[in-house]
C-alpha cells in the first residue's frame, strides 16, 4: 500500500500545523478544564505537590536509564509485571544468590531479611549490609553528615538488566556473523547474498573509511577490533532505543560499559605503541628545562584520550534517552492529554535522529579509536 | 585563488574524507580539555585531602597547570 499520498496533502499539513499552534497558543485553556474547582483556593498545597511530582518524574526518569535487578514490562510497585533477574552478592559468608522478587516488596530499607546468616535491606533497589537499628525514619539505613549512606556493601557481580542485555547482544553478534562468515566459506568467489549482502558493505566500510585512512598498511592486524566495536556499539545503541523487552536497556549509555570499550583502545594504543609514540612522551619537542612540566602533561595526556572516548559515547546516549522520556513525561507534567499531540510528534522525531545518533557514535568510536592506534604506531612524526 | 588546481573528483573524495577525519578528532577537544582540568584537578584535591592543607593552593596550582595543559594539548592536536 502507497500511503506517500498522505504526506504530500497539503489539506492535512496545514490542519496539523494549525493544531499544533492552538495548543501552543491556548494551553491554559485545555488545563483549566482539567482542575476541579474547590482546589483553586488551596495554590500553596498545589504547588508543593507539583514539585514532589516533578521530583518524582524526574526520579523515574532517572531509574529508566539505570541499571536495574529486573527487566520491567509495565505498572508500577504491587501491579508491576517484570522478569526478576538473578542477584549475586559476594559476601564473607560466601556467595549470596536469589530471585529479585524475593526480596523486592520494600525497597525503602525497612525491612531486614536474612541471607547466608547476614543481615540485608533493599535500599532503592541496591542490597546493603543492614544496620544493627533503625533511623528515625525506620530504614536499617545510616547517613553521614553530607546525607550519604555510610552502609558496607557487598560485592554485587549480578546479572542485571545491562548484563542480560550485553549477553542479548553477543547473542545475535554471533548467531549473525558466524552465519555470515560461513556463507563467505561456502560461496567463495560468488556474488553475496541476503545477511552477506546487507553486511558486506558496512565491513567495506569500516575497512575503507576507518581503518585504512588512519592505519595505512597496518590495518588489517586491527580490523577485528574495529569492527568488532563498531557492530557491537550500533548494534547496542539502536537495542536501547527499542522502548520494550530485549531493548530499552540503556547498554551504551552506561558508564562502566563505555570504561570498558574505552580501555579496550587504551590497552591496544599502550601495547603497540612504537618509539616515535613513547618518544613524544618522554622527550616532548620542548626545552630540557620545561621537561618536569611537560612529561607529566603528556602523561595525563595519555589518558585523556581514552576518557574523552568514555564520556562521549555515555553522555550521547545517555542525554538521548533522557531527552526522549523527558518528552514524553510532559504530558504528565502538565497533567494535559493534549499536549501528546505536541509530545508524541517531537518524540518520534527524536527517536528518528537517535537512530542515526546510534550509527555516528558507533562510527565516531571506532574512527577515534583508529586514529589513537595510528598516532601510535605511526613510523615518523610530521613535524 | 590563483593557484587553484584543477577539478579532480577523486582528489575531491579524498580531501573530504580528510576533512571528516579531522572534523572527528576536534569533536573530541573539548571532553579532553576537560578530561585533562579535571583530572588535575583531582589529583591535586588528593594531594591537599593527604597533607591536610588548611589552605587548598595545590587544588589551584593544579588547576591552573590543567588549563595550560590542555591549551597545550589543544594546539599539539592542530599542528599534527
Amino acid at each position: 500500500m502507497d500511503l506517500r499520498h498522505l504526506f504530500n496533502l497539503k489539506k492535512s499539513a496545514v490542519a496539523l500545523i494549525s493544531a499544533v499552534l492552538i495548543l501552543i497558543a491556548f494551553p491554559k485553556v485545555f488545563s483549566q478544564q482539567a482542575i476541579p474547582v474547590d482546589s483553586i483556593p488551596s495554590t500553596e498545597i498545589k504547588h508543593t505537590a507539583g514539585g514532589e511530582e516533578k521530583e518524582s518524574i524526574s526520579q523515574t526518569i532517572l531509574h529508566h536509564i539505570a541499571d536495574s535487578h529486573e527487566w520491567l514490562f509495565w505498572g508500577h510497585d504491587d501491579h508491576k509485571v517484570s522478569l526478576p533477574l538473578p542477584v549475586i552478592l559476594v559476601t564473607n559468608n560466601g556467595l549470596v544468590t536469589f530471585l529479585y522478587n524475593k526480596h523486592d516488596k520494600d525497597e525503602h530499607g525497612k525491612t531486614v531479611f536474612i541471607e547466608n546468616g547476614l543481615r540485608f535491606v533493599n535500599y532503592h533497589g541496591k542490597f546493603l549490609y543492614a544496620s544493627e537499628n533503625p533511623n528515625e525514619h525506620g530504614e536499617y539505613i545510616e547517613f553521614d553528615q553530607s546525607n550519604s549512606v555510610v552502609n558496607a556493601l557487598p560485592f554485587d557481580i549480578s546479572i542485571t538488566k545491562n548484563v542480560v542485555s550485553l549477553f542479548i547482544s553477543i547473542i545475535i553478534l554471533l548467531i549473525v556473523f558466524i552465519s555470515v562468515a560461513k556463507a563467505y566459506r561456502i560461496r567463495v568467489g560468488k556474488a553475496p547474498k541476503g545477511l552477506q549482502s546487507v553486511l558486506e558493505p558496512i565491513i567495506l566500510f569500516v575497512r575503507d573509511d576507518i581503518a585504512r585512512p588512519q592505519l595505512g598498511y597496518r590495518y588489517a592486524a586491527f580490523m577485528p577490533y574495529l569492527l568488532t566495536v563498531f557492530f557491537f556499539v550500533w548494534l547496542n545503541n539502536l537495542m536501547g532505543l527499542i522502548p520494550f523487552f530485549p531493548g530499552g536497556a540503556n547498554l551504551t549509555g552506561n558508564i562502566a560499559v563505555t570504561m570498558m570499550l574505552a580501555l579496550c583502545t587504551f590497552v591496544l594504543t599502550t601495547i603497540n605503541g612504537n618509539k616515535n609514540y613513547w618518544g613524544h612522551v618522554f622527550t616532548p619537542h620542548v626545552p630540557w628545562w620545561l621537561y618536569p612540566l611537560m612529561i607529566p602533561v603528556e602523561i595525563i595526556g595519555l589518558f585523556t584520550k581514552p576518557i574523552a572516548l568514555m564520556i562521549r559515547l555515555f553522555a550521547n546516549i545517555t542525554a538521548g534517552h533522557i531527552l526522549i522520556l523527558s518528552l514524553i513525561s510532559l504530558i504528565f507534567i502538565l497533567k494535559n492529554v493534549f499536549v501528546a499531540g505536541i509530545a508524541i510528534p517531537f518524540v518520534i522525531f527524536i527517536s528518528v535522529i537517535e537512530l542515526v545518533v546510534g550509527f555516528i557514535q558507533a562510527f565516531i568510536f571506532t574512527i577515534l579509536s583508529a586514529l589513537f592506534i595510528g598516532m601510535a604506531v605511526e613510523e615518523h612524526a610530521e613535524h | 585563488m590563483e593557484n587553484q588546481k584543477p577539478e579532480n573528483p577523486h582528489n575531491d573524495l579524498k580531501d573530504e574524507k580528510k576533512a571528516l577525519t579531522s572534523y572527528v578528532k576536534f569533536t573530541g577537544v573539548a571532553f579532553q580539555m576537560m578530561a585533562i582540568i579535571g583530572l588535575s584537578a583531582f589529583i591535586g584535591f588528593q594531594i591537599d585531602k593527604y597533607y591536610q592543607h588548611q589552605v587548598q593552593w595545590v587544588t589551584a596550582l593544579a588547576c591552573v597547570i590543567g588549563v595550560v595543559a590542555s591549551i597545550y594539548q589543544t594546539i599539539r592536536q592542530l599542528k599534527d
